[in-house]
């Protein structure tokens, strides 16, 4: 939780608490990054991009919405730009074989599903579905923050959510029947 | 009810958002229908799953490696309008009246200061063959899940003199920060350890600057920094500065990391030893100072910030805890390991009173 005085001061030209105040959202900023464009790189270029424009658009925050709200809908709109720009369109089959493909770096047992599973099924969801979970489980965001973040309306955020478990239950459980796990 | 209807409920549910009545009107329904009750179960079971997907961190500092670009914007607005954030650190000379595209020579010497120095303590840390010694203590102490989390997709971290950034100095300084201050410290909620604390969550934890200005944590910072550097003590005025040019020389150009093992030269002698007994610190207040975590007799106990009133006690189990973080919405995830080095992955949520468990890699 950033202190509203600290947002205060980067709006009012104080460089050092604008730098702070980054310092104390980069790491939100680069989860965000990281769980939609599901690669390191990409996130670190993206949460950059965000940082910067945090910075240059510091002065347009209206305090009305959450500080944290309005990051998160910076970072999301950089990495949804992001993510149409480079994969226009995947297809499932794609998606698969690099499923398969990829060596288990990521092997780390989390529960039932590795984690790397799971960061791929979310990987297959639609932009919006995907940045819905990933602000509700990765930012612990409520239906209403996360209403706020993608300027949606509340019923639309919860029937994505329920729709994005529907489908991540779905592809998990045809991951595992296909034996993917080694 | 119907099927569908209860759908919704089972939904909400994951997201803690039904009443009492609710959440009897969906149990009632699911007492009965054996199908919406395994789907209910799998559900859970994911959301449980997303729960704990690892809050991963930057292998570097985001900030310090805008700065310049951050500098540069400073320099040409101030020189086209005079509306923008100023300077306030006063160790540039002043901008040139025209505005300019090129980054001032200003931040051009301090990369190349930083460079330099980075070479030297390059070479120096080759000697002192610090890596080959520090990386693996790390890992002794932290479970390799822990490390996993920090930069799932970079290589574990080795034992070679030009470990990457990322997975020595984050990785030792989300332990200092886990661990709280215990080397310097003591661990009074609100105080300077659950300061450490809350930065597990997200917040600046990178802050080498803020590090560097917080007697109490200046050995956290100072040891396992990568943006705190040497100039915890020397020049503080500028840790901030310095640390782009290297951060960029070291991590991105292939030059020996130097951030991290710096201020060994400064530390006590024994760390390796201190790293260790930081690791073994048992209690973790909570970021806003009203729980503390410990261990007591083989379980993870949660009491207010007394001591006195337990919230929460696990199962006794043999071993202890690793890795302690509290989330928000009063839970705390930990690591136990057992005696085998066995780890095991549990979120506690206090509102509750119980906790869910999730396996991590041997």
């Amino acid at each position: 939780m950033v202190e509203p005085d600290l947002v205060k001061a980067a709006q009012s030209g104080d460089r050092e608490a604008l730098v702070r105040l980054l310092r104390e959202i980069e790491h939100q900023v680069y989860r965000t990054a990281y769980y939609l464009l599901n690669d390191e790189q990409d996130a670190l270029d993206a949460s950059q991009e965000a940082l910067i424009r945090i910075y240059t658009n510091i002065g347009s925050y209206e305090e009305k919405a959450k500080f944290g709200t309005w990051v998160q809908r910076i970072v999301t709109n950089i990495c949804i730009d992001r993510f149409r720009r480079k994969r226009p369109a995947v297809s499932i089959e794609e998606h698969e074989l690099v499923f398969r493909a990829r060596d288990d770096v990521e092997s780390e047992v989390m529960g039932s599903f590795t984690m790397r599973e799971i960061r791929e099924a979310i990987g297959k969801l639609p932009d919006h579905h995907r940045t819905v979970v990933v602000l509700r489980y990765l930012q612990d965001f409520s239906y209403g923050e996360i209403a706020e973040s993608l300027n949606l309306p509340l019923n639309t955020v919860k029937s994505y959510l329920f729709r994005a478990r529907q489908q991540l239950q779905v592809l998990l459980q045809d991951c595992q029947k296909g034996g993917v796990r080694g | 009810m119907k099927c569908e209807e209860v759908m919704e409920l089972m939904q909400r549910e994951l997201d803690r958002d039904l009443d009492e009545l609710e959440q009897a009107r969906m149990r009632e329904h699911l007492a009965g229908c054996p199908e919406c009750a395994e789907l209910f179960a799998r559900l859970k079971r994911l959301s449980d799953e997303l729960e704990q997907l690892p809050r991963v961190v930057p292998p570097y500092s985001l900030v310090d490696a805008i700065l310049p670009k951050l500098d540069q914007l400073a320099t040409d607005a101030a020189g086209s309008t005079g509306s923008v954030p100023k300077r306030d650190e006063g160790d540039s000379p002043p901008s040139a009246p025209e505005p300019s595209r090129r980054p001032g020579r200003a931040v051009y010497t301090r990369i190349a200061a930083a460079a330099v120095f980075g070479l030297v303590i390059g070479l120096w840390l080759v000697n002192e063959s610090f890596f080959q010694r520090a990386p693996s203590s790390y890992e002794a102490a932290m479970p390799p899940s822990a490390q996993q989390e920090f930069s799932p997709m970079s290589a574990p971290s080795g034992a070679a003199p030009d470990a990457a950034e990322g997975d020595v100095s984050v990785t030792a300084k989300k332990m200092m920060d886990v661990t709280g201050t215990g080397t310097s410290g003591s661990p009074e909620p609100g105080g300077p350890a659950s300061e450490k604390l809350r930065s597990t969550q997200g917040g600046g934890e990178s802050d080498g600057q803020q590090a560097a200005r917080d007697p109490a944590a200046e050995y956290a910072g100072s040891s396992s920094g990568g943006s705190a550097f040497g100039f915890a003590g020397e020049t503080p005025a500028h840790p901030e500065n310095a640390a782009p040019g290297a951060a960029q020389g070291g991590s991105r150009e292939g030059v020996p990391m130097v951030g991290t093992p710096v201020d060994q030269s400064g530390a006590p002698e024994g760390a390796e030893g201190e790293f260790f007994a930081a690791a073994e610190q048992q209690e973790w207040p909570s970021p806003d100072g009203q729980w503390i975590a410990s261990v007591d007799n083989g379980a993870l106990k949660v009491t207010d910030a007394t001591g006195e009133k337990v919230v929460f006690q696990s199962a006794a189990r043999e071993g202890t805890a690793a890795l302690v973080e509290w989330l928000e919405g009063d839970r705390l995830r930990y690591v136990w390991v057992g005696p085998d080095g066995n780890r095991t992955a549990y979120t506690v949520d206090l509102a509750s009173g119980r906790e869910t468990r999730g396996e991590t890699a041997p």
